[in-house]
């Protein structure tokens, strides 16, 4: 559906590269998450790929449509949710859906059906200026669904919303990649990419470091810890032991035969654990 | 494309009307016609200074002579000079200005106008009148009056001097509009990133600026028709007056739309939006004073609109100035609709 190849950016037009060398490929029905902190070049690969930004250099695709000159029907495909909300702040939520759905020559959503879906039917008729900042945020990622996109561009979903609305929004993306949309989705929050891709790219400085599912990147780079809580002359005491250390490995059995153990529990490598194993630095 | 359109349409007259544009164009128009109606004099331009040359040595020649000297007392603006050259030289430094020359013909005193050639003829024959009543109240004799035109080209005109106003109004408006307005709408718009979200839906440039336009043109009629109809009520051909206003609007909306693609603030693009409308307002000298007209301010668009647009207003059936400034306008417009829609391209996509 999404197919990337050799793509570089740059915002001053010479060699000094926001995105660098980005190749992936997305599949039909696939979540593909673009995991990286914050600059790492996220949503400038994403605004390439919707043609907010001029292609430079490489090439780009989405569902066969060349992205360097993008037509109208590609448009009707796609849905983009944005990083900051840009709505009308003039029109009330379901004006600015009322509105937006006009644009589009493809069926489209009941807009106080999308409204309903994340909570903003009481807030329909208000003016957007006076919506607070998880509000728009909720908005503009209703106002993205409002064509049925086969293929949908989120740029951090949940930032700033509260979990309650976070898990809201988890569910509907969750739901749309039930009935078969594609998604292209950012974040710089590990559960998010964990909970929802498919395939994870981590992207750092300009560049994909690596791209697997998440199970794949767990098992290759997560080593597996038993965390051990353990009395030890009369006092308490916690270690956590590798598994695929043979030290450690040595000291949890003699502390099962001793029998002094209190409470063990396995415990997985997280995503950012592995991405500052990767990479050499954290999401934040 | 149409739903699209009147989709953008109906979104800009809600964002626009909650702005206030709606209340700010009406009241801009109710402050000019007060302006008009009330503080600008009916007769404004009606003092020119006046030379005279006495060159009368018939019989009547102290009476006269002492219905100069009094009007000489009376109005600090008659002057007298030395000899017929001296009353040209004058007039040609002061457009403001008219000669007269006491002389005699055929054995009788006559009086000789000379005129710059564009007076409103209203100030001419009350000017005429009322010389002739003062020489009347002193002489029993016939006083003939001859009027020598120096440019020789009367305006048939006898608008009042604060309705005359009205065209230049009318010219300015939709400039003023188009420009400020259509600019801080665009500015908003790319505050607010909409305009982002407006590029990744199937919508086109082409529809989004001729949106953007059309409410401009709304904007410009409505004030045009208030002005107007409060101004000069019925007496003006409203057809032309309505086909005038909506090309001048398309016009500089556009020009608004072009300045407006190259920044992203009214600040950074102020001084550009301000120079356009004093380069555009300088026709107005034009409107005021025919005889200057030198082919800097005719090449300028505003220069025949302003002259369309009065013909519109106090129509004399000279259709000739209307038609051929509609058909200048549909050349400037679609003109400068494809360049907004290339400017567009370029600034957008860039940024
Ligand atoms: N309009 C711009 N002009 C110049 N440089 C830019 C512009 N937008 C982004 N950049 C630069 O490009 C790089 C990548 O930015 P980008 O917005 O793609 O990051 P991101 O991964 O989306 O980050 P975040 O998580 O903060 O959204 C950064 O170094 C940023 O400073
Ligand atoms: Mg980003």
């Amino acid at each position: 559906m999404i197919k990337v190849k050799n793509l570089y950016h740059s915002y001053s037009n010479d060699t000094n590269y926001s995105v660098e060398d980005i190749n992936f490929e997305v599949e039909k029905g696939e979540i593909f998450g673009f995991l990286g902190p914050s600059g790492a070049g996220k949503s400038t690969t994403q605004k390439i790929l919707i043609g907010l930004l001029p292609l430079q250099k490489g090439e780009a695709s989405i569902s066969d449509y060349n992205i360097r000159s993008p037509k109208e029907e590609l448009f009707n495909l796609i849905g983009v949710s944005f990083e900051h909300p840009n709505v009308y702040r003039k029109l009330s939520g379901l004006e600015n859906l009322e509105f937006y759905r006009k644009m589009f020559s493809v069926k489209t959503e009941d807009p106080m059906k999308l409204l309903r879906m994340v909570g903003l039917e009481n807030a329909a008729k208000k003016k957007a200026d006076g919506y607070s900042k998880g509000m728009l945020q909720r908005l503009v990622f209703v106002r993205s669904m409002i064509n049925n996109p086969k293929i949908w561009f989120l740029d951090e979903p949940t930032s700033g919303l509260d979990p309650n609305s976070a898990s809201e929004i988890k569910k509907v993306i969750k739901e749309k990649n039930k009935e078969g949309a594609t998604i292209f989705l950012t974040t710089h929050n590990m559960y998010i990419a964990d909970e929802l891709c498919d395939r994870i790219a981590f992207i750092n400085e300009g560049k994909i470091e690596l791209i697997d599912s998440p199970r794949n990147l767990k098992l290759k780079y997560g080593e597996k810890l038993i965390k051990v809580e353990y009395k030890e002359n009369g006092k308490l005491k916690k270690e956590s032991f590798s598994m695929v250390n043979d030290k450690d490995r040595e000291m949890l059995n003699s502390l099962i035969s001793t029998g002094k153990i209190e409470t063990m529990h396995s415990q997985e490598a997280t995503l950012e654990e592995i991405f500052i194993k990767v990479t050499g630095r954290g999401l934040k | 494309m149409l739903k699209r359109y009147f989709g953008l349409l109906k979104k800009d007259i809600m964002v626009s009307f909650r702005n206030y544009f709606f209340l700010v164009v009406v009241g801009v128009a109710l402050i000019f016609v007060s302006i008009i109606n009330f503080v600008i004099p009916e007769d404004a331009e009606i003092k020119p200074n006046v030379y005279y040359y006495f060159e009368y040595e018939g019989e009547h020649k102290d009476l006269l002579r002492d219905v100069f000297k009094e009007s000489e007392a009376k109005h600090k603006k008659v002057t007298s000079v030395g000899s017929r050259e001296e009353i040209l030289e004058n007039m040609k430094k002061n457009f403001n200005s008219i000669g007269m020359v006491m002389g005699e013909r055929d054995n009788r005193p006559a009086l000789e106008f000379i005129l710059q050639g564009y007076e409103n003829q209203e100030v001419i024959n009350s000017l005429i009148l009322s010389m002739k009543d003062d020489i009347d109240a002193r002489v029993r004799a016939d006083i003939e009056i001859d009027t020598l035109l120096l440019k020789g080209e009367v305006e048939q005109e006898k608008v009042p001097f604060n309705k005359n106003v009205l065209p230049i109004f009318l010219t300015l408006e939709p400039i003023m509009l188009g420009f400020v307005m259509i600019a801080a709408f665009i500015f908003m718009e790319k505050d607010e990133e909409t305009i982002k979200a407006y590029r990744v839906s199937p919508g086109r440039l082409p529809e989004y600026l001729a949106s953007k336009i059309t409410l401009m043109v709304i904007l410009g009629l409505i004030s045009t028709l208030i002005s107007t109809a409060l101004v000069v009520g019925t007496k003006a051909n409203y057809l032309s007056l309505i086909v005038i206003v909506t090309l001048g609007s398309i016009f500089a909306s556009n020009l608004g739309l072009i300045v407006a693609s190259f920044f992203d603030s009214i600040s950074k693009s102020i001084i550009w939006i301000l120079s356009f409308n004093i380069v555009f307002s300088v026709p107005f000298a034009s409107y005021f004073m025919p005889n200057f007209a030198p082919l800097y301010i005719r090449i300028l668009p505003t220069y025949s609109l302003q002259f369309a647009l009065r013909e519109a207003v106090f129509p004399t059936g000279n259709m000739e100035v209307i038609y051929s400034t509609v058909m200048t306008f549909i050349v400037l417009s679609l003109i400068s609709y494809g360049l907004a829609i290339l400017a567009y391209k370029r600034n957008l996509v860039e940024n």
